[in-house]
């Protein structure tokens, strides 16, 4: 009887993975950055669930904000994520994780909650970099 | 004797073959539900990208190649379930709009119960759209 009565209670715990999706922050800031360098990483290595650091310390003056997007579980596999250093059009840099795959020098419009540490990443039209390039050859 | 039976049905099913993630990844093309965004490429990809992260699956591998962005999936275990693996394209020139398609198969090929295809497809393609629209376009 009590076997019977752990084994339902572990059916029971264990039943709940049903397939859930995060919702998207409602309250967002978007940012402009090119794409100044790509590296592949293993996934593994990054924070699990510790995606998206640091785009809210965008207010900081920090030499290195770090968004990472990986949402990873613990049994995660051996996947490799991209790590993209970006120039933002602030003059400031950023280093973002992301499954998006994009090229150097692309221009790209950064999504980031102001309620949470989600940030994404899209491909943008290049005339929104157009102020950047002049930061970059400051430097 | 019931014994000996249920050892045969054990062997059977065991036997019988499981889905792992090269099973979806050396699939078809055309495997799969499919649907045409009225977007570009490029942020049809990334809306795919972000909507499958933020589900509570384990992205196996990314590739974008020519024709496609490929996304490899797998969903852990559970009391009910051995386990999904999925696969999502995101179809470069696909004509109108951006085509993405969505296939998965359950590990176990003899399970009834975890998370179909029409599930995975309908979540996947519910977070593009949220993606869009939180993008503006």
């Amino acid at each position: 009887m009590r076997c019977i009565l752990v084994f339902i209670l572990s059916i029971g715990l264990l039943s709940c993975e049903r397939l859930e999706r995060e919702p998207i922050s409602s309250d967002v800031t978007f940012y402009v950055g090119k794409v100044a360098a790509a590296t592949r990483v293993d996934a593994t290595k990054q924070e699990s669930r510790g995606k998206r650091v640091a785009l809210s310390a965008l207010s900081l003056n920090s030499l290195v904000m770090v968004v990472g997007s990986t949402a990873t579980e613990k049994d995660f596999g051996d996947d490799k994520v991209w790590k993209y250093e970006l120039q933002l059009a602030s003059g400031r840099p950023a280093v973002i994780f992301s499954y998006n795959v994009l090229s150097i020098g692309d221009c790209v419009r950064i999504r980031q909650s102001n309620i949470s540490d989600d940030a994404a990443l899209f491909l943008a039209a290049e005339n929104l970099c157009a102020a950047i390039n002049p930061i970059e050859q400051q430097n | 004797m019931v014994a000996r039976l249920f050892f045969i049905l054990s062997l059977c099913v065991a036997t019988y073959g499981c889905a792992t993630t090269n099973t979806v990844r050396n699939a078809n093309q055309d495997a799969g539900i499919s649907r045409v965004f009225n977007n570009d490429y490029d942020t049809v990809k990334a809306a795919a990208a972000e909507a499958i992260e933020r589900l509570n699956v384990n992205i196996r591998s990314t590739e974008e190649t020519s024709t496609s962005y490929q996304v490899i999936f797998s969903k852990s275990i559970s009391a009910f379930s051995w386990g999904e693996v999925g696969r999502v394209l995101v179809f470069r020139n696909s004509g109108e709009g951006t085509k993405v398609t969505v296939s998965a198969e359950k590990r176990s090929q003899l399970q009834i119960t975890g998370t179909n295809e029409q599930k995975f497809a309908s979540e996947i393609f519910a977070g593009i759209d949220e993606e869009l629209k939180a993008l503006g376009t």
